[in-house]
């Protein structure tokens, strides 16, 4: 503290220092590190901000005083400013250190062939985007990274990122689909019990046609072609769709109850201390019979560590109860949705459904049991190798 | 009067366990060593020199002795003096 506000030591002559001291202490002055220099001679520190009572005082007491040293702050800081060249020095240091690090000094291009990356650092420096120039002058790396996608139309995605003084430019590039290579040669069989229901093929040679039934590892597209004599073997390529049957068993109850949130929620804040609650907002417990709590509960933290505080909001609702009865026809309704959503739990998403039917509903016990037929379209293909020397 | 008062406040002192410092404004003085002297209680500084520190309190005053003396800290009731303390010495005038 005498630091910051600085301090000084003073000499005081008289006849009696001792009254000096005295009235120093009259006055609320502090005085520390007293010595006895000789006879009739005290040094002591004073704060900077007591040196004119401290005058005033040794006019009163009869004593000549002068100052020693001055420590502190302010004395420290009128000291350096001395030194201005060297405090410029420092201040041009941090000036050219901030000016140097707003620069661009590198940019980066990662992941392009040479062509592209060429073609990308023409472009980027019409931009500005160069070693030397200001940040501060360039668009931000979000408007960068739109303009520089927009001209570059090779890549598929280009990401701007900004390091410290690194430009970084990472591409995607498109890659254009190779016509690949011919795959083995094999047959499409099919991977189960089904009906064709369409047919395309590509490579190969139809086996089945619309309306065949196919069982599970018939061969539906021959990697086969060509007559017996003149035999080639290719890789059997093309789309087999088949019809396939599912029957799904739903339960449907008649009565549905559900749960209705009745007003706004009451709401309690509490401040979680280890493991006490401080309520600091709503002390309230909801009258109504049903309630549905909702609490969040947050923890503080520091440097990565729990701290013993927290903050929980506690929301409760007050519920009503419905009950809901559906109708035989409505709850068989509401059963085929079930199980629309339960088939395709079952089945690949590209399926369709070609015919649904139900087939029976009873109901017992105040439920409703629902048989459903599905008819579904689905690829059916699957592939087999030829094998060599068959 | 005086003594009689002062009798008073020495009774009080006994019969209520009152620290003696509270209830008759005498200094307290903790030494640490002969290296330390603190006084609670003065009532001003009469003379200071590297051997010697003169401090009036009610009803007397408190020689210290030694030397090489420093006072690290002066306070309107409180003095912290620092050196190499020889003696301490009352002087109360009844």
């Amino acid at each position: 503290m005498n630091e910051v506000i600085g301090y000084v030591r003073i000499e005081i002559k008289g006849e009696v220092p001792e009254q000096f001291i005295n009235e120093c202490q009259n006055r609320g002055i502090v005085l520390w590190d007293l010595e006895n220099d000789k006879n009739g001679t005290i040094s002591a520190d004073i704060l900077t901000t007591n040196v004119k009572d401290v005058r005033w005082v040794a006019k009163k007491t009869g004593c000549k005083f002068r100052f020693l040293e001055r420590h502190g702050g302010p004395f420290f800081v009128r000291r350096v400013m001395k030194r201005y060249g060297f405090v410029a020095g420092i201040g041009l240091f941090f000036a050219v250190l901030w000016f140097l690090s707003n620069l661009v000094w590198n940019v980066e291009i990662e992941g392009a062939t040479p062509e592209l990356e060429h073609e990308l650092r023409l472009t980027i420096e019409e931009l500005g985007v160069r070693p030397g120039v200001l940040q501060s002058r360039l668009p931000s790396p979000e408007e960068l990274q739109s303009i520089v996608s927009a001209e570059v139309s090779e890549a598929t995605w280009i990401g701007v990122n900004v390091r410290g003084t690194t430009y970084q430019f990472q591409v995607v590039q498109k890659e254009l689909a190779e016509p690949h290579e011919d795959a083995a040669p094999r047959h499409l069989v099919a991977n189960r019990d089904a009906v064709v229901h369409d047919i395309f093929v590509e490579h190969g040679e139809a086996q089945v046609k619309e309306d065949d039934y196919v069982e599970k590892g018939d061969v539906l597209i021959s990697g086969l072609i060509g007559n017996e004599e003149n035999q080639q073997q290719v890789a059997a390529t093309g789309s087999v769709e088949g019809e396939i049957w599912y029957e799904t068993k739903v339960t449907v109850p008649l009565e549905r109850t559900y749960e209705v949130i009745e007003d706004e929620p009451q709401v309690h804040h509490r401040l979680l201390l280890g493991s006490l609650r401080v309520p600091l907002w709503g002390i309230r417990e909801p009258e109504a019979e049903n309630i549905k709590q909702e609490v969040d509960q947050s923890n503080w933290k520091l440097f990565g560590y729990d701290l013993p505080f927290g903050y929980e909001q506690k929301r409760m609702y007050e519920t009503e109860n419905y009950t809901q009865s559906y109708e035989e026809k409505e709850a068989v309704e509401v059963a085929k949705e079930f199980a629309k959503e339960e088939i395709f739990d079952h089945v690949d998403v590209d399926a369709e459904i070609k015919d649904e039917k139900v087939l029976h509903h009873e109901v017992e016990n105040g439920k409703v049991k629902v048989n459903i037929h599905y008819e579904m379209i689905e690829e059916i293909v699957e592939e087999q190798p030829i094998v060599q020397g068959d | 009067m005086k003594r009689f008062r002062k009798w008073i406040e020495q009774w009080m002192g006994e019969q209520f366990d009152l620290p003696s410092d509270i209830m008759m404004d005498l200094p307290r003085v903790t030494m640490i060593g002969n290296l330390h002297i603190y006084i609670e209680n003065h009532r001003g500084l009469v003379r200071f020199t590297n051997e010697e520190v003169i401090l009036r309190f009610k009803g007397g005053w408190l020689y210290v002795r030694g030397s090489d003396f420093v006072i690290k800290m002066i306070l309107p009731e409180e003095i912290l003096i620092e050196g190499t303390i020889h003696d301490v010495v009352y002087d109360i005038n009844d």
